[in-house]
């Protein structure tokens, strides 16, 4: 156990120092409209890098020499090292004088490398660390919240992002509800629609097919033509008084919401089906000698059942429609899509960052604590 | 053909294989015995290197096994698993086409061995070339896998439990069909089985394992009749004896005495013939050229239990 | 059976249809013009064929990068020596699936610039998650019996994966693919938005200048190509599966 090499290990930590040493790590610009140079982790951090090259040797020598808790000491060294880069980086220390008054400081490829590694190696490794659960779990939030004040607190002021940020803070705060309430409302839509019409096809079998294709027909057609197509048939709808009064039109969150919906219907109702048909026959048979009707049988077995299955594909169906919800924005429906899609009009990667760390940050957390609440489903119904 | 020195297999602790001894003669179909978890199938597995041994020699015809290729080795050795795993997306043909394709032997003799093996494990080639897995019964796989193990005609046959899987009645078949295909080609078995009975109708020789070691090793009359130990005792719980007669033929033991009535056949064993009297009420049975009585028998088990042990 | 020769049918025929816009794009703007009134008569100045070209060069180049590739690591992450590679492996390619297409081709703009080339790596690193993903899984499904006898047998690790292990995982394996293909196509559409070219170019103008005709003369042909491929490998799943 001492002696052995870990392969893997090697591998991210040394393309990890690599990007450290020989990528870009920010790009410093003087103001908003003038191209930036880029700058090199030690040009840039002078001094301060030795903390970061201290963590990366910390990993790679982990990684040559193994010890008992191997799995905990990476996992410290990968957080001290994540910390280090994401505390120093609006520090500098090295030439942010010259660059000017008030520079601003975005993201390079050796960042964006070495967090990637950094993931890599806290993903594999901190599950395997012997810490409690609940004690990860408290790191990560603790990780959180003390990066949220020091945001708040404007300590990443320097960096490009926050000031695009600090710009338009009311459109960020606006476009994420705009996005929550998409997300939210073509999900709650999709299920109601799909939920239904899969136990549809799992009572009526000669109906299986004619419900189940169209909407693998749906899941077919890419997501931007699917938009795109519902342009005028809704702006024709918008015509009509009702509509136009909540907003139906061509543009605007009409078409996402419509789209959105009808991308949900596949995973909900698939998984609705796949969830009653796993129920075992027998069961169902044993009620109804029981004597319930119908309807009980659906409420008290079917129902709680299937009901993990389900919630899988409620899942996923959430998951899909988070990251299917930035397409609004381009077609003027508002949420984080709309810095996205700005960004790329505007050649300005900050901009398009503001959009995307959000959903991702989000989608990252929702996968996470509805796999955690489909366990606990899962206990609930099974035991 | 096999012999085992001093083997042990630990994993961790626990040692699955204890200072294992045993050798297995060319042509011998030696049955290893035992309960659930006494380290038989890892005694199987690690002569054909699917298990690595943790100390001990094991040699094959005389040959260290380390010194040979795995693979080359496992093509030598036929093995037949109780769940056979017959590859689900390849025919009968091409299943037990598979090691001669690997040895590299051409198309026709590979046909002409599939041909003959089909009809020694008693298929009818024709019909069941062709089939797939999922269309073959029970026994029907079972006998597929047996043909695939010899498909290369290999020397020694590795076979752990090979119809356990099977039902009852379909097992007994099977069993006395191995025991005709054995006599016939007189391969080296070693064969892994917890079915009493089983071992003793195929076996030339027991082994009775306990707890990763040797327990005893003896002729199956020796084993069941003359055990010196507690453990084998309460295994075959004094029943193991009219299996032991269903491994004798009439032909062996007959008498010259003409009798009267049906006849048995000379292949059909002293367990039926004992079997007869009971049902008839008689202590002498004709068979084709002879007769059988009861105090023949049993002298025969006697002339078993006094032989020395 | 006869759901299979529907598919073939289904896709010959759309292979027909989107072969008939493609070449006779012309008369089917005209056709479109007819149906859908719209502000503008311009329609679209370069000829469809250009978009069409460009949009299939994207997925067929990603598309055989990402399978090349995934089908590699995936095989490589089974193997023994792979094992250890497996967790961080899937890790990356997870976090490829956190990034909705179009942040992901965004993200690629301020690293490689606009344009194609930077779509084109978007496009394989979102491709590779399906496959790699179906890749382990198909494999690791192969019965353990199935796997017990072939080693028993004498194959070598070689032999296991090429008679064994990759045939019966076959049927996961192009459902990835078919799964990455179709994405694929999707994605191809937005890279309109970083420069790439392709089919979205008219989606995304048309739904800027608010004119139909351009938004169907892109989305239709998208929209066939994903059907027909659709069909296309379901048919192979069926045929190459056992």
């Amino acid at each position: 156990m001492a002696d052995k090499k870990d392969r893997v290990l090697i591998l991210l930590s040394a393309l990890g120092t690599a990007g450290f040493f020989l990528l870009p790590l920010v790009e410093a610009k003087p103001n908003r409209i003038v191209s930036g140079e880029k700058l090199l982790a030690l040009e840039y951090l002078g001094a301060l890098g030795a903390l970061i090259i201290m963590g990366w040797a910390m990993l790679m020598a982990l990684s040559l020499y193994g010890t008992k808790r191997k799995d905990e000491y990476i996992s410290i060294a990968a957080i001290i090292t994540a910390v280090g880069l994401v505390v120093l980086l609006p520090i500098g220390g090295g030439s942010i004088q010259e660059i000017g008054a008030n520079p601003r400081i975005s993201f390079s490829s050796g960042f964006y490398i070495q967090v990637l590694f950094l993931y890599i190696i806290l993903s594999t490794y901190l599950p395997r660390a012997g810490w409690r659960r609940r004690l990860k779990l408290l790191l990560g939030a603790g990780a959180l919240l003390a990066m949220g004040s020091l945001i708040y607190m404007g300590y990443f002021e320097r960096l490009s992002i926050i000031k695009e940020y600090g710009v338009r803070q009311r459109q960020f705060y606006n476009n994420l509800y705009i996005h929550g309430v998409l997300t939210f409302g073509s999900v709650l839509a999709g299920g109601l629609i799909a939920i239904p019409l899969g136990y549809l096809a799992y009572i009526k079998k000669r109906l299986e097919g004619r419900i189940m294709v169209p909407l693998s027909i749906i899941e077919t057609i890419p997501s931007l033509s699917l938009f795109g197509i519902l342009l005028v048939p809704l702006s024709g709808l918008g015509q009509l008084p009702f509509f136009r009064a909540i907003g139906v039109s061509g543009i605007g969150w009409a078409p996402a919401f419509v789209a959105l919906t009808l991308y949900t219907l596949l995973p909900i109702g698939r998984n609705t089906l796949t969830g009653f048909h796993s129920i075992d026959k027998n069961v169902v048979q044993a009620a109804k000698g029981m004597g319930m009707s119908r309807g009980q049988i659906l409420k008290r077995i079917e129902l709680p059942l299937a009901f993990p299955v389900i919630f899988t594909g409620i899942r996923i169906a959430f998951i899909q429609t988070i990251g299917g919800a930035v397409l609004a924005g381009l077609v003027g429906g508002g949420g984080m899509g709309s810095f996205v899609f700005l960004g790329l009009a505007e050649a300005s990667p900050d901009l398009i960052l503001l959009g995307v760390i959000p959903i991702v940050f989000f989608t990252v957390i929702l996968d996470y604590s509805l796999k955690a609440f489909e366990k606990y489903v899962r206990r609930v119904v099974y035991d | 053909m096999i012999e085992m020195q001093n083997v042990t297999k630990s994993y961790g602790d626990f040692k699955a294989v204890d200072n294992l001894s045993l050798h297995v003669d060319r042509g011998e179909l030696l049955v290893i015995l035992g309960p659930s978890g006494c380290g038989k199938s890892t005694t199987l597995r690690l002569m054909n290197k699917m298990a690595e041994r943790s100390s001990g020699t094991i040699r094959i015809k005389e040959k260290e096994i380390d010194s040979f290729v795995e693979e080359d080795l496992r093509k030598g050795i036929g093995y037949v698993i109780q769940s056979i795993g017959l590859f689900p997306h390849m025919n009968v043909w091409k299943n037990i086409a598979t090691v001669p394709q690997l040895l590299g032997w051409d198309e026709s003799r590979i046909d002409g061995r599939v041909q003959e093996l089909l009809l020694l494990v008693g298929l009818d080639p024709d019909k069941y070339k062709y089939k797939k897995p999922s269309q073959l019964s029970g026994g029907e796989a079972q006998r597929v896998g047996v043909a695939r193990a010899l498909a290369s005609d290999p020397d020694i046959l590795l076979m752990d439990e090979p119809f356990g899987a099977v039902d009852p009645i379909n097992r007994l078949r099977l069993q006395k069909e191995f025991r005709q295909i054995q006599r016939r080609l007189q391969k080296t078995v070693v064969f892994v089985t917890h079915d009493i009975d089983e071992a003793i109708l195929l076996g030339d020789r027991i082994c009775i394992m306990n707890h990763g070691r040797v327990v005893s090793i003896d002729t199956p009359e020796k084993v069941v009749l003359h055990s010196e130990d507690d453990f084998v005792d309460s295994f075959f719980k004094g029943e193991g004896i009219l299996t032991i007669l269903s491994r004798k033929n009439l032909g062996d033991y007959m008498e010259e005495m003409p009798c009267e009535g049906e006849e048995l056949e000379e292949d059909s064993t002293l367990k039926e013939a004992l079997s007869l009297m009971l049902l008839t009420g008689k202590d002498r049975i004709p068979v084709r050229g002879g007769s059988i009585s009861f105090n023949r028998i049993l002298q025969v088990v006697g002339r078993d239990i006094n032989e020395k042990a | 059976m006869k759901r299979l020769k529907g598919n073939m049918a289904a896709a010959l025929v759309l292979i027909l249809i989107l072969a008939l816009i493609v070449i006779y794009s012309r008369e089917f703007e005209d056709l479109l013009y007819r149906y859908f009134s719209t502000k503008n008569t311009t329609g679209s100045r370069t000829p469809l064929l250009v978009y069409f070209g460009q949009h299939i060069w994207m997925v067929i180049v990603s598309s055989v990068i990402a399978v090349g590739i995934g089908v590699g690591l995936g095989i490589f992450a089974t193997t023994k020596s792979g094992e250890e590679f497996r967790v961080p492996l899937l890790k990356v390619v997870n976090l490829g699936q956190a990034f909705p297409s179009p942040a992901l081709l965004a993200l690629v703009v301020p690293i490689l610039g606009y344009g194609y080339e930077g779509a084109l790596i978007a496009l394989v690193v979102y491709a590779l998650m399906p496959i790699v993903y179906n890749v382990v899984v198909g494999i690791d499904e192969v019965p353990e019996v199935v796997v017990d006898a072939a080693i028993g047998m004498g194959m070598t690790p070689f032999q296991l994966y090429r008679k064994i292990k990759i045939p019966l995982a076959m049927n996961v394996i192009l459902g990835g693919i078919r799964t990455a293909l179709v994405i694929n196509i999707s994605a191809a559409t937005l890279a309109a938005a970083v420069g790439a070219g392709g089919l979205g170019v008219l989606v995304v103008n048309g739904v800027r200048t608010f004119d139909m005709v351009l938004i169907l003369q892109g989305a239709i042909p998208v929209t066939i190509m994903a059907v027909i491929v659709e069909l296309l490998l379901k048919e192979a799943q069926a045929r190459l599966s056992f």
